[in-house]
């Protein structure tokens, strides 16, 4: 419950409202800029997170359940529940496959007492963005039941080797399941098989859906969350985008050790003047990949050869995968000061703002303070410093090279000591 | 006459639906002393007169088109042009030689810049490490594309990395991670290689759908540069571009840094490695492996001798005769 407690120490819901028009103020000179440019900053700073490395199972599995019961056509998101979970499905399957680009995927959906298989668990992310956009035709109808999907995803999870994590994502819109049997025993059947549950719920906490995350995530009640409002519902989808920490207690059941997986990388093939058969599709293509196992020609990659069941892959695909291993460091606040040693941002030239005397500071600080009545204040350096190169940003830069680039540009660009003691990577 | 004139008219009418959108255009020039000796063809001078000629033809061709020039060197890479003082209207007042004073004055402007800050750069290298900074420099130049798409919108933009050194200089992830980010920028890598081939950078122009050239005679690389590398992004599909349909995407083994077509994966790190570790231990990560797993892999093919009896056994639901007899005990 502390989290609940607002700045002025009671609950969010005692707290007096505040209107977002009331928080800009102009300053003496008249002009917004200023507080535009702290109240800006300080919403992207929210999006950063702390990074600390840790072992992820990388090759996940994963099934995702879609509640489609009656209450999903309710209208609290618009248009409905229903179309705006597979709108944000859509884009959660397009950003899973190109953050976990050896994953599997499957999808459920609930729909009047029943789980219906809608895509198959696959690597493809086509075929289910296909299948989730036929699913829009689909009205939103009778009762969920948690247990028949949990039965299901158990189902289409078991035969996952041991070395791929075994994950359910359930997106919940109802206050109840009308389940066929016991939906306990289907729970802790999921703890023996491995299966962490995850669970977004669009009404409210329900006792069922936090025990069930509770006992399959190590006690850990974390991984369900219940949406505030429609970005929330986003930032909470797009939570699952990331591997999941291997947990302490499941690295000790696994005792044995981690699992070394045999892949192929096949070379691509150009055929320009006659067209051969995929092994995957018995279609005439032009060109493809060849599994360097059994030579059968494969339209498109990742994928497990149809033929002699080889995984294969690019290897960029991997790369793909490696700033999950070495993630970027924290970039750190430069305190505000007088004058600054850098005047731009080493990313994208752009012009710092200038020093503040601490006396300027002070009458900032305490009129800040009396406008909102908060202890936290705006005032800013606007330079962002990476602890290794020293080098400053700024905060578009800061949050573009830790959400998109993964790359310090300072440590990329000035060599000017020793190179640090780096991974030795010679992979092409 | 005016019927000849008029249908003269009439076919330059569809030009004039030309696609106004601006484009950006990102330079990176590799300075690299030891790269730049090993090309006995070309002098650094030669390709950067052919770059301003480039340049100054894609500013020519849309008012409101951009440049940027980044140089990569061995130590450090920065921006050649635009350079904060540059934009804060710290202008030269007309006294450099190096431009004649009677260009264009965006253009003169662009190439005086781009000239001194090359000179500077170069004053200023020194010996550097193994590795380059070209994955730096892409990086930078993909935040500065960033910048001046937000602040313009609509902003085509593409980056022309103008390369003499081969893979031995680029570092992996780091390099990786421009293509990831270029390819959700939907910015394409062109790469004009006039040093040894570069498997890294033929992936990343493959990746992010840029022309990879290996120029073989760069005395003519204005040429190449207004052509094959001059198509701007839009109009890519509609033309026949040097293709590469032979890219190399074998990984290579982390250890022993041989080609590797199957080869193994560690769960934890994703390092490849050619052969089963000797030991249970990853060799990057140190992660041990499941000795089961381990043990199933090191396992070579084995050939089992079927029992004679067994093959009876299999082949008698074919024959239609011994389906009968099933039939009949079923009943």
């Amino acid at each position: 419950m502390e989290e609940l407690k607002g700045a002025n120490g009671g609950y969010a819901w005692e707290d007096e409202y505040q209107r977002s028009w009331d928080i800009v103020k102009e300053d003496d000179g008249g002009s917004l800029e200023g507080i535009v440019t702290s109240l800006v900053e300080a919403r992207k700073k929210r999006f950063m997170k702390n990074v600390t490395p840790f072992q992820r199972g990388i090759i996940r599995t994963m099934v995702l359940v879609v509640d489609l019961s009656s209450s999903m056509q309710e209208k609290d998101l618009r248009p409905n529940r229903a179309s705006i979970t597979i709108s944000y499905a859509i884009d959660f399957v397009g950003e899973f496959f190109d953050q976990n680009p050896i994953s599997q995927l499957g999808i459920v959906v609930m729909r009047s007492g029943v789980a219906t298989l809608v895509s198959d668990v696959s690597g493809n992310p086509q075929s289910h963005i296909d299948n989730l956009r036929a699913l829009r035709k689909l009205e939103p109808k009778g009762d969920p039941s948690l247990q028949n999907a949990l039965e299901m995803s158990k189902g289409l999870l078991l035969h996952v080797a041991s070395h791929c994590t075994r994950e359910v994502l359930i997106i919940f819109g109802s206050l109840l399941t009308s389940d066929p049997g016991d939906i306990h025993k289907t729970i802790l059947s999921l703890v023996v098989s491995k299966i962490r549950v995850r669970v977004i719920g669009l009404t409210a906490q329900v006792a069922i859906c936090a025990e069930m995350v509770r006992k399959t995530n190590f006690g850990d009640s974390s991984l369900y969350g219940v949406i505030l409002n429609e970005t929330h519902y986003k930032e909470l989808l797009m939570n699952a985008v990331t591997p999941l920490a291997i947990s302490n207690q499941s690295l000790a059941e696994t005792a044995p050790g981690f699992s070394l997986v045999e892949m192929g990388f096949p070379s691509r093939i150009s055929e320009t003047a006659s067209p051969s058969f995929c092994s995957c599709h018995s279609k005439l293509t032009y060109g493809g990949y060849v599994c360097p196992q059994c030579l059968s020609k494969i339209c498109s990659l990742p994928t497990v050869c149809p033929c002699c069941q080889l995984m294969l892959i690019l290897s960029t695909h991997l790369a793909r995968s490696y700033h999950h291993l070495f993630p970027l460091k924290t970039y750190v606040e430069v305190p505000v000061l007088t004058n600054y040693d850098t005047e731009f941002c080493f990313g994208c030239q752009i012009a710092f703002p200038a020093g503040v005397t601490p006396l300027e500071a002070q009458v900032l600080k305490a009129k800040e303070e009396a406008q909102w009545g908060m202890k936290k204040h705006m005032l800013t350096s606007s330079r962002y410093r990476c602890p290794d190169c020293q080098v400053s940003f700024c905060i578009d830069c800061d949050v573009f090279s830790h959400d998109v680039l993964h790359n310090c540009m300072g440590c990329e660009s000035i060599r000017e000591s020793p190179s640090k003691p780096t991974l030795s990577v010679n992979a092409i | 006459m005016d019927a000849i004139a008029e249908s003269v008219f009439d076919n330059t009418m569809p030009h004039a639906a030309v696609d106004d959108t601006p484009s950006h255009l990102s330079v990176i020039l590799e300075t690299s002393a030891a790269g730049w000796l090993a090309i006995p063809q070309t002098t650094l001078k030669q390709v950067s007169e052919a770059l301003l000629v480039a340049l100054n033809a894609h500013l020519a061709s849309n008012t409101s088109n951009q440049v940027s020039v980044l140089a990569s060197g061995v130590q450090r890479s920065e921006f050649l042009f635009p350079t904060p003082e540059d934009t804060h209207a710290k202008h030269h007042n007309g006294t450099s030689t190096l431009v004649s004073s009677k260009l264009y004055s965006l253009f003169r402007h662009v190439d005086e810049e781009v000239l001194h800050r090359l000179d500077a750069h170069i004053q200023t290298e020194g010996n550097g490490c193994d590795k380059g900074t070209l994955a730096g420099g892409t990086s930078m130049a993909l935040a500065y594309i960033r910048r001046c798409q937000a602040e313009t919108a609509a902003l085509k933009a593409r980056i022309l990395i103008i390369s003499i050194t081969d893979d031995s200089a680029i570092p992996y992830i780091p390099v990786m991670n421009c293509i990831f980010a270029a390819q959700k920028m939907k910015t394409s890598i062109d790469v004009c290689q006039l040093g040894p081939a570069s498997s890294f950078l033929q992936q990343a122009a493959d990746a992010t759908g840029g022309v990879y050239m290996d120029v073989k005679h760069p005395q003519g690389l204005i040429q190449y540069l207004t052509t094959a590398f001059f198509v701007d992004t839009s109009l890519r599909p509609f033309m026949v571009l040097p293709s590469q349909n032979n890219v190399d995407f074998r990984a290579s083994c982390f250890v022993t840094g041989g080609v590797v077509e199957r080869g193994y994966v560690c769960g934890v790190c994703l390092c490849i490695l050619k052969d089963v570790p000797q030991r249970n231990f990853c060799p990057v990560c140190g992660s041990r492996f499941d000795d089961l797993v381990i043990s199933k892999l090191r396992r070579g093919p084995v050939v089992t001798r079927k029992k004679k009896r067994k093959t009876d056994a299999l082949q008698t639901p074919l024959t239609p005769a011994a389906e009968q007899p099933e039939a009949v005990t079923d009943d």
